[in-house]
């Protein structure tokens, strides 16, 4: 099917997303949702800001860590919550190896909690050596990425969006933000192997 | 009527010996499962204990397992429940009890969006110590009876293990 050339502009609409629905009597329409974007997209310089890990005191500023590297982000939610903690983080852990056969120099997960829950959270999941977690204290790197969601029902506070991506000196080559930022679909592990 | 414990530069408390809790609910294990405060306090004595981060080394290390490792003291002095709060979501709180071995002793409730922080008047700014450009709790341990507040330590800079730690309370009991 043709893009209709509206939809190409619509697109382009902050914060919409354009679709085609077909009614009864077989004529099409174009429907706006206001549903999420994929903000963060190939060729994308990552911004400079801080992360912290296992302290507060301790920063880490995720454009100097990816500069001159080939470094895989993954972010979630939150800490111990359900998804992330019983498929997402696990997935990025036991593929660790899998990733450095593949060149990639670190992995890291970011996510919208203090520097102490996320360490605590690594160490439950024996992530030290291979996984990262880098704490997003104020979600400052999410704003910036443009990958907040509200999640103050369930977890209380803006939270960042389940995605996952390559960085290849400080540039993003792919990025996968699951379609409504919290799925367990295109962000996982596996699926990002299989991009490399 | 002034809140027990050691006051610092005059400064008052919003909440105070007497006041009744309010009424607003907090979180246990998951976002789906409420627990309102008032209702859980309602016909009992209670202690409640709050900190201002789940998994910060203070509250890890000493003030949490003392609550903790007290609790037979504090059952024989009457006392039906202990529960912790913290400006936290449900999932890290439970993870934290469970971190501690806190299940059958001492209750780990979310504060999630800091409104039984806020309404007790306990928010404080960690930005220095956490982070944290959200409010969260300040140290305290309270004894309330029937949904009043009897006795109640506020740590005065917030954060130190001072007049809130469990065998200072016990000792008021």
């Amino acid at each position: 099917m043709a893009v209709n050339p509206t939809s190409k502009i619509l697109s382009k609409v902050v914060n919409s997303r354009v679709g085609l629905n077909f009614l009864a009597n077989g004529r099409k329409y174009i429907h706006v949702t206001s549903a999420v974007t994929m903000p963060v997209k190939s060729g994308d310089k990552l911004p400079s800001v801080d992360l912290y890990e296992n302290s507060p005191a301790s920063k880490v500023n995720i454009a100097e860590l990816t500069a001159r590297k080939k470094v895989i982000i993954f972010g979630v939610p939150g800490a111990f919550t359900p998804g992330c903690s019983k498929t997402h983080l696990p997935g990025y852990v036991s593929d660790f190896d899998k990733f450095k056969s593949k060149g990639v120099d670190e992995i890291v997960c970011v996510s919208v909690n203090d520097p102490f829950v996320m360490a605590a959270w690594g160490k439950e999941h024996s992530a030290d050596g291979k996984v990262r977690m880098l704490a997003d204290t104020n979600g400052a790197f999410t704003k910036a990425m443009d990958l907040e969601k509200d999640l103050t029902g369930p977890l209380g506070s803006i939270r960042c969006q389940r995605f996952s991506m390559l960085v290849e000196d400080g540039v993003v080559k792919t990025a996968n933000v699951e379609p409504d930022g919290t799925g367990l679909t295109c962000s996982l592990s596996n699926s990002l192997l299989s991009q490399l | 009527m002034q809140p027990d414990g050691i006051l610092k530069d005059g400064h008052f408390y919003g909440f105070w010996c007497g006041d009744k809790l309010p009424n607003v609910y907090l979180h246990e294990n998951t976002p789906d499962s409420k627990v309102n405060i008032s209702e859980l306090a309602a016909g009992k004595k209670v202690i409640i204990v709050g900190v201002p981060g789940a998994f910060t080394p203070c509250c890890s290390k000493d003030y949490v397992p003392d609550f903790i490792s007290d609790c037979g003291k504090y059952k024989s002095k009457g006392v039906d429940e202990i529960v912790c709060i913290s400006v936290n979501d449900p999932y890290v709180m439970a993870a934290w009890g469970k971190d501690l071995n806190a299940g059958g002793k001492v209750r780990m409730l979310a504060d999630g969006n800091g409104a039984f922080t806020k309404a007790l008047g306990l928010e404080k700014d960690f930005t220095d110590t956490l982070g944290t450009s959200s409010s969260r709790c300040k140290r305290f341990s309270m004894y309330a009876e029937d949904g009043v507040v009897k006795k109640l330590f506020v740590e005065p800079d917030g954060h130190s293990v001072t007049c809130s730690k469990s065998e200072n309370l016990l000792s008021q009991l």
